[in-house]
């Protein structure tokens, strides 16, 4: 795996919550506006919801959480990839 | 745009859940015969993921981010690269942020996989030998988001959540704007420059898609 794309989205994942607007979404935003918001329900414990990092607290908290999201989908993409591909010299 | 839980009946959930299965099944079937490095789609993917986590500000007090599929698209060369990319992050987002719902993860993979990379896609390949690369990103990634968020509201609209004429007119308007300053500018930027960097890549004129 090529390092100097792996490290420039590594290191949007740390600017990302640091620099990111924390104004509604255009779909938060348009159910505010049309009196939806309180339908939302939360089925699951999700580990890092609302993209902070249990135990930790600030923004070190949503840097510790991205990081480990960005983490997972790099690792699952790969694997993924992989066994897709492998599949192929099969056929 | 991330649908939550509890704004669409389950009945609904579900029935976007197997259009949706549809095509991310279609998807696996093109990974497994057209895709060319996985490394490259595993850091796309986590780079998607990472963006998404940018909501730029845009008026009217709301704020909007990249989605990413039409750029997953246009660098791998083929729409089926950014259903399977953003059902990747949607998953993820879903199970461990609780970013967009579980039951709603059909209408989402739908929205922002499907219909976005489909629409933006087809439309750069229709715009970039009059217009150049970066016009022709700029405008399917565009339309792109507008389609989905569209779609976004047509689906709430048909569940009751939103009244469907002012789901569309909000949903519509914000995103047009989004469309602009997040998902067609940064696009743009990111297809022109791996196409300085990468000449021969697949999202070039003369890349695989053309041949």
């Amino acid at each position: 795996m090529r390092a100097a794309p792996v490290i420039l989205v590594l290191l949007i994942s740390v600017l990302a919550p640091l620099l990111a607007s924390s104004n509604p979404d255009g779909l938060e935003s348009t159910a505010e506006k049309l009196g939806a918001s309180g339908m939302e329900t939360v089925l699951h414990p999700a580990p890092l919801a609302d993209y902070t990092f249990p135990g930790i607290q600030g923004d070190l908290s949503a840097v510790f959480a991205m990081l480990t999201g960005t983490g997972a989908v790099l690792i699952l993409g790969f694997l993924a990839a992989e066994v897709l591909r492998s599949g192929r010299s099969g056929d | 745009m991330h649908i939550p839980d509890g704004f669409l009946p389950l009945s609904h959930a579900l029935v976007y859940m197997a259009v949706a299965a549809f095509f991310v099944s279609r998807a696996l079937r093109w990974a497994r015969s057209g895709l060319e490095e996985a490394p490259m789609l595993a850091t796309l993917a986590a780079g998607i993921f990472a963006i998404q986590a940018l909501n730029i500000p845009v008026p009217w007090g709301t704020s909007g981010h990249m989605t990413g599929g039409v750029l997953a698209s246009i660098l791998l060369g083929s729409p089926w690269a950014g259903v399977l990319i953003l059902s990747l992050v949607l998953v993820v987002q879903a199970l461990l942020f609780a970013d967009g719902g579980i039951t709603a993860l059909g209408a989402n993979i739908l929205n922002m996989g499907v219909i976005s990379s489909f629409a933006g896609y087809y439309t750069y390949l229709a715009l970039r030998r009059r217009a150049g690369t970066a016009v022709a990103s700029f405008a399917g990634a565009w339309l792109g988001m507008m389609l989905a968020a569209l779609a976004t509201a047509v689906e709430l609209g048909i569940a009751g959540t939103f009244p469907l004429k002012e789901g569309i007119i909000f949903m519509g308007l914000y995103h047009a704007v989004i469309g602009v300053v997040a998902e067609g500018t940064m696009t743009a930027l990111v297809v022109s420059t791996v196409l300085r960097l990468m000449p021969g890549s697949a999202a070039s004129p003369a890349g695989r898609d053309a041949a």
